[in-house]
């Protein structure tokens, strides 16, 4: 496989169903990084995954997965990538042993003593139908699955949704473990933020199918602000200074994108620093009612 | 390919043995009343000979009917649907040629097994009576048994790509059935107005001093049986050909990947 900078390069992806579209998506996700792909439900996490994994086809835009054409490579790709979806895709009459023999001829690297070994570190049994197994058993399942043939990248569409935080934490310490290699990456969809709070490299926001931002996750915590004033000062602040504003009966909350500017240029209000599930919040509620948006 | 046809089996294994658990019954009360015809109750019976090739007449038209409704049926795609394995699958190192070939080689395997289970039973039963010196020939009874293989052939071969479609495999064996039978209804228009045809010049050149019936019913039998044979080899061509159009379009319906 040729050397590549970006595990994924996704260049003005668009795609058009009844009532949604996907509209331009691009962003990379470089190699050695963990990526945070935020959104609400129905933002289009999944069609973006889908897109990327060969699933659904787009109208236009190019992606590329290790340097290569994801439509004309998708075998050389697909032995060297994982995917982990939220629910189970194996049979509940299957048992791990039997996905061992099933895998086994499919990956030309797959490894039963990896697979084995994930299974014995997560407990989970070896004979048990898959129809038993819990919700967490059966995330572990398809991590341990995914993670047993060398992959170098893992794309993951929700994984983490609906797991409590013990087995969450348990799986995003598996994550930054497969992360010291410097050759394997992370596409991770959730709308569970702190999640991607606690792990990854860069973030992109994407709502109603458009990108909002995408970046480094530092850059992006760093840059973005709560600035807080009262109703009276909220009237001499800029439009164009903010996302969003969050008004209540004590004052109002705005999200400002550039927050030593607004520092500067406003020098009597409060910035406080904010947190990915805020950004998402101002950015996604920017056209709602109780919301003033910059847009109004 | 292997652990994806392994797959097949593993899925599939539950409703196969409960088949074959079913068929072993049938065959253990044939094999009952068999002993009963040979020195059983049924021996004593008044002309046991026409019971006995009355039951194995009907022996064997179960043997052709049974094996491949309960041996031979799709039991995975629909599942691989509600088991979100197709969107797995997608995302895996294996083309739609591929995945399609498994479904067809898991098809032959099961195809092949029945045909031998349902010939081989049929013969054995046979072989226990006067009729295959009589009345049927083996030919016959192949040709029964191949007339009815071809239709679960066919039917199958549009249920596999339909069922990959449409996501239900109920509707896909419905939809397929009423096809087919809409195709038979044809063929079988063609095939009794030309058989009427056939038997109305037999008849024509009968010759009027011959009067053993048992004579003329076996030169008509061995006409018919002359005729299969040559219909046979176009079956067995159009199954072929079956099996490839229903490939292609199990790539094609794979090939549009909804999950």
């Amino acid at each position: 496989m040729q050397e590549y900078e970006n595990a994924i390069e996704i260049d003005g992806i668009t795609k058009h169903y009844d009532g949604f579209t996907l509209d331009h998506v691009s962003f990379n996700v470089a190699k050695g990084s963990i990526m945070g792909f935020i959104g609400q439900n129905g933002a289009g996490k999944s069609t973006t995954i889908n897109t990327i994994l060969n699933i659904v086809k787009p109208e236009e835009g190019t992606v590329r997965i290790f340097g290569l054409d994801h439509r004309r490579d998708e075998i050389t790709i697909k032995q060297e990538l994982s995917a982990v979806f939220d629910e189970l895709p194996f049979h509940d009459a299957l048992t791990a042993d039997g996905l061992n023999i099933i895998l086994r001829d499919v990956f030309r690297a797959w490894n039963k003593e990896t697979f084995f070994g994930y299974l014995d570190r997560f407990q989970l049994p070896r004979r048990k139908k898959f129809g038993q197994f819990s919700k967490g058993m059966k995330m572990k399942l398809q991590i341990a699955a995914a993670l047993s043939h060398d992959a170098k990248l893992l794309v993951m569409d929700e994984a983490t949704t609906g797991l409590d935080p013990v087995v969450r934490n348990e799986i995003l310490d598996i994550f930054l473990e497969f992360l010291q290699d410097e050759n394997h990456s992370i596409l991770m969809s959730s709308h569970i933020t702190t999640d991607l709070e606690k792990i990854a490299d860069s973030v992109t926001f994407i709502d109603r199918g458009r990108i909002l931002v995408t970046g480094y996750k530092d850059e992006i915590l760093e840059s973005h602000g709560v600035l807080k004033c009262t109703k009276s000062d909220f009237a001499d602040i800029a439009r164009e200074d903010y996302i969003s504003a969050r008004i209540t009966d004590y004052g109002a909350e705005l999200m400002v994108t550039d927050r030593q500017a607004a520092r500067k240029k406003y020098s009597g209000a409060v910035i406080d620093p904010t947190t990915l599930e805020e950004i998402m919040l101002f950015y996604v509620n920017r056209e709602k009612k109780e919301w003033r948006s910059c847009a109004d | 390919m292997r652990g994806l046809i392994w797959r097949q089996w593993y899925l599939s294994k539950n409703y196969i043995l409960t088949g074959a658990a079913v068929m072993a019954g049938f065959w253990i009360i044939e094999l009952l009343v068999f002993l009963s015809l040979q020195s059983g109750n049924l021996s004593r019976m008044e002309d046991p000979d026409s019971i006995r090739e009355s039951v194995a007449f009907f022996s064997v038209l179960l043997n052709t009917v049974l094996p491949y409704g309960i041996l031979c049926s799709d039991q995975v795609t629909e599942a691989d649907y509600k088991a979100h394995w197709n969107l797995y699958s997608y995302t895996l190192p294996v083309s739609e040629k591929r995945l399609a070939a498994v479904k067809f080689i898991w098809f032959l395997i099961c195809f092949a097994v029945t045909a031998l289970l349902s010939t081989g039973s049929s013969l054995l039963v046979l072989s226990h009576t006067d009729l295959l010196e009589e009345d049927m020939s083996v030919g016959i009874v192949l040709g029964m048994q191949l007339v009815y293989a071809a239709f679960f052939w066919l039917t199958s071969c549009m249920t596999i790509p339909l069922t990959v479609r449409l996501k239900k495999a109920g509707l896909a064996v419905m939809l397929s059935m009423g096809v087919f039978i809409l195709a038979m209804g044809v063929v079988m228009s063609v095939f009794t107005a030309k058989m009427a045809q056939f038997l109305n010049d037999y008849v024509a050149n009968i010759d009027p001093a011959e009067t053993d019936g048992d004579k003329i019913v076996g030169e008509l039998i061995h006409k018919l049986t002359e005729l299969f044979s040559g219909t046979a080899v176009v079956i067995v061509l159009v199954m072929l050909i079956a099996l490839v159009l229903a490939y292609l379009a199990t790539v094609h319906a794979l090939k549009r990947r909804t999950v």
